[in-house]
């Protein structure tokens, strides 16, 4: 295999630095900020060094929002949908994909039509509907809706179009069932896009705020993001060091899964299931 | 790889049984014991109320208080409003909006007018116009915001300007003209991307939105209060800050010198431009003529009853509490909510001296609540926000005064099916 | 994606082996045959029951709502009037128009960027992938408080660093959010700022789809970096593309965040967009009616476009 040129290596390297500061940048910002003391956030030009206030921030957030509770009640709300979404839509982003039945395009079509609906015009119906239910600040009431995710349908369908057909002819023909085959081929073949809508439907979920706003009325059972975002608003004092404490906190689980999640980003999708 | 899929149907396993737990945890908790009332309010007044809720069961153990943390756009409770159900019991608007909630959603709150007939005389007059709709009470005021021109005493020092001698605006621009010299990178004033400065000269010269129920955007003070932040911002006395964010930044880094809003902000300064402490004099605002109005109200919101609630005997007791007692006036005035409860001026905590400013900041304003003009909103604000911002845009872009505040009115007009006054 | 079908070939020459394997054979396909009928369907119906319940229903309700004058609590049919009032508000035709513009340079930009990005990252000399990676996704998981703060900070126009660059470089400082035309480019800098890393993500885990052996057969037959970029990257990716295409025209014609919180629609509405126009009926003046009928209304025009998007990229098929 031919060497890739000394020149390209050292262009991508200073492209991909470039990109990575203008990235990195705001949050860097917003961890210093988390650090200082409120009117030093707003000294021109900005502090370029965290200070030691960040614990102090930290207590006083906590102090005047449930915010532990509200980081709970996000992890709660988004791994159960992350989860859940990922498998309603790998089986009917395969559906889509790989099968040949009537109705086929109409059901694809309107999953498409959905998605350029601005999401707003649904709210108040859907709060009708999820109040008459009597679901007001339960969790069900953010995930069950959200589950409706017609984009990850969209995106496993577009994913599993490059799954070779020869290969799940091969598993029928061997005598499995169509169940088993997406347990045992489908899924394991596309765990990178898996891997990638787990991520995008986490952060999707983790910072969906007009809904959760609306639907889980009480502090103690909101998310973290809507907590923190009702301690910013024109008219009042705002305790900026808190809040982006409170940032920090929110940016870490999305952190952490990116960070688990992204090595099978490389894996290669027919790696050691072609044969099996 | 198979225990990948394993895993994750496990995962799933839980968590709908995690979700399907915590659902019926949900429900066997909430046993009745007497009245529970919620409350939806934004921010500080949310805080206020929340702190308020020991003081209040200790006059009514019975009746539980639950406070909704609530954002000032109302889409916790408008979506309840619409649909008829899951409302709070008890629900913060602005005072300016409050006109407009009860046209737009009519028979969702409950008539007042007798319980708040006793409480008539102790607010400000003023106060009473948002909040009644042919001749009827729906809700009870809350705080006002009394105006005033927050200025750097130092940098007034330094350019040679006596905040005495500045009486009028046009005194201001050159007093602002002068700062400028003196001082290149600093100036007099900034303004916020909203209708706040010009609510604020509107209510000074007496304007109104709304007129004789007809729009009222296009009057000789609309275009008064227009040409002023115009003239402001072409003379190089005013520039933009933005928003909030952007002001605070202003002040820490002395880009503006002087800030013309309501009581409130001095609990802003006091603490996100907390270093400035000792540098920042408050005087009242500066008349159009001399000898002219310098008060002007800017803000303040009202507490109001569901007609969804089914304690609302227990809420009316619970806004009765924290607006006409001391007891709950004293909290309010810890979170920065001036009052339009006008006995609570004369009470021990209301006079305490302010550090910051080294002055009795409150009883100050409350000085300058006397001559508020009552301004009539009109059902107007919530259609009006966007239409009076674009035409601020627009004067100050230097299209055509008269020619942009009709386009204004039309708009107006146009959603609210409102006439629009000649 | 052209893939082969080479489904029968192994069931004729099995047949043709013993009678029993043969009669085990055809009992299987007969199975298998009726499975597949109806596999998509039972595939389909979890997603479909959420899908209907909570995304068709109210759909339905607010498509009604579009008809009626619904404001807060009251409500009367009044037909088409909140369709026709909408398409003869200048103001939504500028805030269409505003989008048209951003989404023409936006959208290409940051799908080239993207594609880049993701190459670079997929290439095998690079060192700490995870690290970049990490850092090329963050800012779409940047909260509205910092995006506000910081952006407002690095674009002011008296003291940001952006302008002060410039003066470096001896061009007069920009007004980013008082002039019309910047103030857009202000809004396409952010918004490829915050999703340039989430395409590049998706992009990524497409090419890592892309089978290792063609690029090693292209190099035995003296294929160029850039000539495999063009003739293998660029069409394995292509249902990918199209997809952060389609998705990417979407999220841009129904922009709401950015302008919202950078601009507020301003200066003089250079930078309103049509969900702020929705928005602004919706939930500030609360006309619901008219709300829906200019959801509806962006949602056939974001419909009409995508159309033109799967038919004008080859082939037809998304």
């Amino acid at each position: 295999m031919k060497k890739t040129s000394l020149f390209t290596k050292m262009a991508a390297y200073l492209f991909l630095i470039v990109v990575c500061i203008a990235s990195v940048y705001p949050f860097y910002w917003m961890f210093v900020g988390s650090t200082l003391t409120d009117s030093d956030i707003f000294q021109f030009p900005p502090k370029l060094l965290p200070s030691g206030e960040f614990m102090n921030n930290l207590t006083g957030l906590a102090a005047s929002a449930p915010v532990w509770k509200g980081l709970g009640n996000s992890l709660l709300i988004t791994i159960v949908f992350t989860i859940a979404t990922l498998y309603l839509c790998a089986i009917a982003g395969y559906a889509f994909a790989k099968f040949e039945f009537k109705g086929k395009n109409v059901m694809f079509v309107v999953v498409l039509l959905t998605m350029m609906l601005p999401a707003q015009v649904t709210l108040i119906p859907l709060f009708k509907m999820v109040i008459g239910l009597g679901w007001q600040n339960q969790p069900q009431a953010v995930i069950l809706p959200a589950l409706a995710n017609a984009f990850g349908v969209f995106f496993m369908r577009q994913n599993m179009m490059s799954i070779p057909t020869e290969m799940i002819e091969a598993a029928r023909i061997d005598g499995s069932g169509e169940i088993s085959i997406f347990h045992k081929i489908i899924l394991p073949t596309t765990l990178p896009p898996l891997a990638a809508l787990g991520i995008l439907s986490f952060i999707q979920q983790w910072g969906n705020y007009l809904w959760p706003l609306i639907i889980l009325q009480e502090r103690e059972s909101t998310t973290l993001p809507v907590l923190l975002s009702m301690l910013v608003a024109p008219g009042q004092v705002v305790h900026y060091g808190q809040v982006l404490a409170g940032t920090v906190i929110s940016i870490v689980p999305v952190i952490i899964l990116f960070l688990l999640l992204q090595k099978y980003f490389i894996a290669g999708i027919y790696g050691g299931s072609v044969k099996g | 790889m198979k225990k990948f899929s394993l895993l994750l149907s496990l995962l799933l396993v839980t968590s709908v049984l995690l979700v399907a737990c915590s659902g019926k945890d949900e429900k066997s908790g909430a046993t009745e014991s007497g009245a529970t009332i919620k409350v939806a309010a934004w921010n500080s007044a949310a805080d206020a109320l929340t702190e308020q809720i020991e003081g209040f069961n200790k006059k009514y153990p019975d009746i539980k208080v639950e406070i909704l943390h609530s954002d000032t756009g109302y889409s916790k409770v408008t979506p309840a409003l619409a649909a008829g159900s899951g409302a709070p019991d008890i629900i913060q608007t602005q005072a300016r909006d409050f006109q407009a909630f009860l046209t737009k959603f009519p028979d969702q709150f409950v008539d007042l007018t007798d319980k708040t007939k006793a409480y008539h005389d102790q607010f400000i007059e003023s106060s009473w116009g948002a909040v009644t709709q042919d001749g009827k009470v729906y809700a009870m005021p809350w705080d006002i915001g009394p105006t005033a021109l927050y200025y750097r005493i130092d940098l007034f020092e330094k350019a040679g300007i006596d905040i005495a001698s500045i009486k009028t605006w046009d005194d201001y621009i050159e007093a602002g003209k002068k700062l400028k010299e003196a001082i290149p990178e600093t100036t007099m004033t900034g303004y916020t991307n909203d209708f706040n400065l010009y609510e604020i000269f509107l209510n000074q010269l007496g304007g109104s939105y709304v007129k004789d129920g007809k729009i009222n955007v296009n009057s000789p003070e609309s275009k008064k209060a227009l040409l002023l932040q115009k003239k402001m911002k072409d003379e190089g006395v005013a520039i933009n800050v933005k928003d909030g964010n952007g002001r605070i930044t202003a002040n820490n880094n002395e880009t503006i010198a002087t800030n013309i809003l309501p009581v409130w902000y001095a609990g802003t300064l006091q603490h996100s431009v907390d270093k400035q402490a000792g540098k920042w004099g408050i005087a009242p605002l500066p008349a159009f003529e001399e000898g002219g109005n310098t008060q002007a109200n800017l803000g303040g919101s009202v507490l109001a009853v569901s007609k969804q609630s089914k304690h609302t005997e227990a809420a009316f007791k619970f806004i009765e509490y924290v607006l006409t007692t001391d007891e709950g006036q004293q909290v309010m005035i810890d979170y920065g909510l001036f009052p339009s409860y006008v006995p609570f001026y004369e009470n021990e905590t209301f006079k305490e001296n302010n550090n910051y400013f080294g002055m009795e900041v409150y009883p100050f304003f409350a000085g300058l609540t006397e001559n508020i003009h009552t301004m009539d909103h009109g059902p107007i604000m919530l259609d009006a926000t966007k239409p009076i911002n674009d035409l601020i845009g627009a004067v100050l872009e230097g299209k055509n005064v008269d020619e942009s505040m009709e386009t204004a009115a039309k708009a107006i007009s146009k959603t609210t099916k409102l006439e629009v006054n000649k | 994606m052209g893939h082969p079908h080479l489904s029968t070939g192994g069931a004729e020459v099995e047949a043709t082996t013993t009678v029993s394997k043969k009669e085990l054979a055809t009992t299987r396909r007969k199975k298998g045959w009726n499975q597949k009928t109806l596999a998509p369907y039972l595939f389909l119906s979890p997603f479909f029951i959420v899908f209907l319940i909570f995304m068709v229903y109210p759909i339905i309700e607010s498509l009604y709502l579009s008809f009626t004058s619904t404001q807060g609590t009251s409500s009367e049919w009044i037909g088409l009037e909140n369709f026709k009032n909408i398409l003869t508000d200048g103001l939504f035709w500028k805030s269409l128009s505003n989008v048209f513009i951003i989404l023409l340079v936006q959208v290409p930009l940051m799908l080239i960027l993207g594609t880049l990005l993701a190459v670079i990252l997929n290439s095998k000399f690079l060192k700490a992938k995870a690290l970049f990676r990490l850092m090329i996704f963050l800012p779409v998981l940047i909260d509205l408080v910092t995006y506000s703060i910081v952006f407002s900070i690095i674009f002011h126009e008296q003291y940001g660093i952006m302008n002060y660059l410039l003066g470096v470089l001896h061009i007069d400082p920009i007004q980013w959010f008082s002039d019309p035309f910047w103030s857009k480019v202000l809004i396409i800098i952010a918004v490829t700022w915050r999703w340039t890393g989430y395409n590049t993500i998706i992009l990524l885990a497409g090419l890592s789809a892309v089978d290792d052996s063609l690029y090693e057969s292209a190099e035995v037959d003296g294929a160029s970096k850039f000539t495999q970029f063009f003739k293998i990257t660029i069409p394995m990716l292509k249902p990918i593309l199209l997809f952060c295409g389609i998705l990417s025209t979407i999220g841009t014609i129904q922009l709401f965040t950015e302008p919202s919180l950078l601009t507020n629609g301003g200066p003089n509405n250079a930078t309103n967009t049509p969900v702020m126009y929705l928005y602004q009926f919706g939930f500030q003046s609360f006309q619901f009616g008219y709300a829906s009928a200019a959801a509806y209304i962006i949602t056939i025009i974001v419909g009409i476009i995508s159309f033109f998007q799967i038919k004008l990229s080859k082939g037809g098929e998304i």
